[in-house]
């Protein structure tokens, strides 16, 4: 039995280079959209003004789906907006990055969206198939492990950063394309007018604090070096050395204790 | 740490000598004898000691145990004051990642923030979801400890901690709700639960000040100051953790969470990864391999049946039998893992650089006077081939037996 057709919004952003601070595809909503590309019918979506239509471009110039602007003004709020569009165009899948990478960049967009559209949300996706009951998901946890996740769409997507690569966008094809243009709903961010902005300052370095109340203890702090040096064995039988490895690996929680 | 000194009285010693000494008696007396029968008896004339008003006193909750001995078993306990709130009128809660099952250090500077926002009536809750292992809460900062491990709350189940959570903020007047932007878990719950409560989070908080908190915004490159906000997810190192105070951590009890089971995400558990995929700088588990290793066929297989990631030092990647990419150290990757097994690895500084971010390292060298076992927590002295195969031996001799154990 062919699966059903599903159908896709990415939501694209504008993002910034770190270094030379210039406008470029934001790289987590790039692999978004590769991710997309397999999924079935696409669009990619962007809240915002319309004047960043060349930038958007350089998704256009991925060949994967057409990119089109949702137009609202500079102050309005973009979760409105999309929430707005959802509800009156379904999509199966709205796939996003976990951040932006200009203005607040709080992560929280897709979680409003969810809230607001009432549906599910799932963070850290590197990998989605389509199957007969719904979505499998692939979970990219911390230390290269993975957790498989089902749901049923419709859903959202948060992509995580280890998901497959997003191919290079042809300058040709980003030239040619249009960026479709559609009319936003406008809602004020109130809070947003008042942030300001300044450049990141250095993190300082966290100090060793040695909290010595006595003098003795103040002396032996900055005297006896830190390192412990830990238990030595000379086994007998390398049966017995083996033993006590395996031993630290089970406490550790690495090998299976039975 | 509990540090066991021994302290010799001068004075009583001194009086046990003594015999016309008035508390000569006193000290030297025992007062509980075998009795000629083999009866346990006390002589209740010899129990206890003259008070200063010259009332016999009988210490019976052994308060001034000193009393008979001359030498004093002191417990060097650090004895921490302690930081008792009895009625708590404001709540702060901390929603520790507990990765690994044990509070992380970012985990105690969240809680140690906690702290800098609380007051005399407030008491700082952790919520501990799902299983764990952590016991020092006490010493975290923890005055009140809420662990909901029902089935619901195991795995990835965002939909039935956030209804918790909810009911918390419901029935409680909790000021703060605090949570480790981190990817181990708590970046994604504190998002769900902003977005739940509509109210825009504090996010990436990490230089608290007066009354607001600057945050890292525009993936990292700018700064944006934002007043403090209910749900507020913090970076590592926002404030120091708890180390001077000892806290209750007592349950917190009198909530009544009525969450249902029913969710949309489900959760169908965790995928066997190939170690060898995992990129080493973030492979929780690593055999490594140096000169010291005899058979390279052995060492690939026990990294197999370990379930480790391979690295190696650079001499082995030197001499060819390893790729460059698994070499670990100043001149090659530098690992994070919770279990390093260095194998015939002298402990070179070079390579010791790489290697600083690990949590336990264990040592297979022949040489007893190498630098990696000053730096190992374990270490075997034994030739690397015949412990890498006692190793293999003993983990499939053990899965074997499991397998019985199954069949049966
Ligand atoms: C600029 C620079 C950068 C460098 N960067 C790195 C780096 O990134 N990573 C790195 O690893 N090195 C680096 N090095 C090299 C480093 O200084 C050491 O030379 C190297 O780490 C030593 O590797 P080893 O411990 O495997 O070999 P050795 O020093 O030869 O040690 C072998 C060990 O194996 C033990 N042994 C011998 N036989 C057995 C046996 N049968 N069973 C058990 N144990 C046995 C020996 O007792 C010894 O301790 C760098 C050097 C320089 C100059």
């Amino acid at each position: 039995m062919p699966l059903s057709q599903l159908t896709t919004h990415t939501l694209l952003s504008l993002g910034k280079h770190p270094l030379s601070g210039r406008t470029r595809r934001a790289e987590q909503d790039a692999k978004a959209f590769e991710l997309a590309a397999k999924l079935g019918q696409c669009l990619g979506l962007h809240a915002g003004n319309y004047q960043d239509a060349d930038a958007l471009k350089s998704f256009a110039g991925m060949s994967i789906a057409p990119v089109c602007i949702l137009e609202i003004e500079q102050s309005a709020d973009p979760v409105a907006a999309l929430s707005a569009y959802f509800k009156q165009t379904k999509s199966d899948i709205i796939l996003t990055g976990s951040q932006a990478e200009r203005g607040e960049s709080s992560g929280m967009l897709p979680y409003l969206l969810a809230k607001s559209l009432d549906l599910p949300v799932i963070n850290q996706v590197c990998e989605v198939e389509q199957t007969e009951a719904g979505l499998n998901i692939t979970q990219a946890l911390p230390r290269g492990a993975r957790r498989a996740i089902s749901v049923k769409p419709p859903c959202i997507l948060i992509i995580d950063e280890s998901a497959p690569e997003a191919r290079q966008t042809a300058y040709g094809a980003a030239m040619r394309a249009e960026v479709g243009k559609l009319q936003g709903y406008n809602e004020t961010d109130t809070d947003a007018a008042s942030f300001n902005f300044e450049d990141a300052s250095k993190k300082p370095k966290r100090m060793k604090k040695i909290k010595a109340k006595t003098a003795a203890d103040r002396f032996k702090a900055a005297t006896v070096s830190q390192a412990k040096g830990g238990q030595v064995i000379e086994p007998k039988t390398s049966q017995e050395g083996a033993e006590a490895i395996l031993k630290l690996l089970k406490e550790e929680g690495l090998v299976k204790t039975n | 740490m509990a540090n066991q000194v021994k302290r010799v009285d001068p004075h009583i010693e001194r009086i046990k000598r003594n015999r016309l000494h008035p508390r000569h008696l006193e000290l030297t007396a025992t007062a509980i004898s075998m009795g000629p029968n083999g009866v346990i008896r006390k002589d209740p004339h010899k129990i206890g000691f003259m008070g200063p008003n010259g009332i016999k006193r009988i210490d019976r909750a052994n308060l001034n145990q000193a009393s008979g001995s001359s030498v004093n078993q002191m417990q060097i306990e650090e004895q921490k004051p302690k930081h008792i709130i009895e009625s708590p009128t404001r709540y702060i809660v901390v929603l520790p990642d507990l990765a690994a099952g044990r509070l992380s250090s970012h985990d105690k500077d969240v809680l140690g923030y906690a702290h800098s926002l609380a007051n005399e009536n407030t008491a700082v809750i952790a919520i501990a979801f799902g299983e764990h292992k952590e016991t020092g809460w006490q010493d975290a900062g923890v005055d009140r400890l809420l662990e909901l491990n029902d089935d619901i709350y195991q795995g990835f189940s965002p939909e039935a901690r956030i209804q918790a959570l909810v009911q918390i903020e419901q029935s409680l007047d909790v000021a703060h709700f605090l949570f480790p932007d981190s990817i181990d878990g708590g970046a994604d719950l504190g998002r769900r639960f902003a977005a739940e409560l509509d109210s825009r989070p504090v996010t990436h908080g990490w230089k608290p000040l007066e009354d607001s908190i600057i945050c890292r915004a525009s993936a990292g490159t700018q700064d944006l100051t934002k007043t403090l906000s209910k749900v507020m997810l913090l970076d590592a190192e926002v404030a120091d953790p708890i180390d001077e105070t000892q806290h209750a951590a007592s349950t917190l009890d009198e909530l009544e969470l009525a969450v249902s089971a029913k969710a949309l995400i489900n959760d169908l558990g965790m995928l066997a990864v190939n170690p060898a995929d995992i990129s080493l700088s973030v492979a929780p588990f690593i055999l490594s391999g140096g000169n010291g290793i005899r058979d390279w066929d052995t060492f690939h297989q026990a990294a197999s049946v370990l379930g480790a990631t391979e690295g190696a030092s650079r001499v082995a990647v030197d001499d060819g039998f390893m790729p460059r990419h698994r070499q670990v150290g100043a001149s090659g990757i530098w690992v994070s893992a919770r279990v390093y097994i260095a194998v015939g690895i002298s402990g070179a500084v070079q390579h010791l650089q790489g290697i600083s971010q690990v949590d336990k390292v264990i040592a297979i060298n022949t040489n007893t006077k190498c630098d990696m076992i000053k730096r190992a927590d374990l270490s075997i002295i034994a030739d690397s081939t015949d412990i890498l195969n006692a190793l293999v031996e003993l983990v499939q001799a053990q899965e074997i037996s499991e397998g019985e154990s199954h069949a049966a």
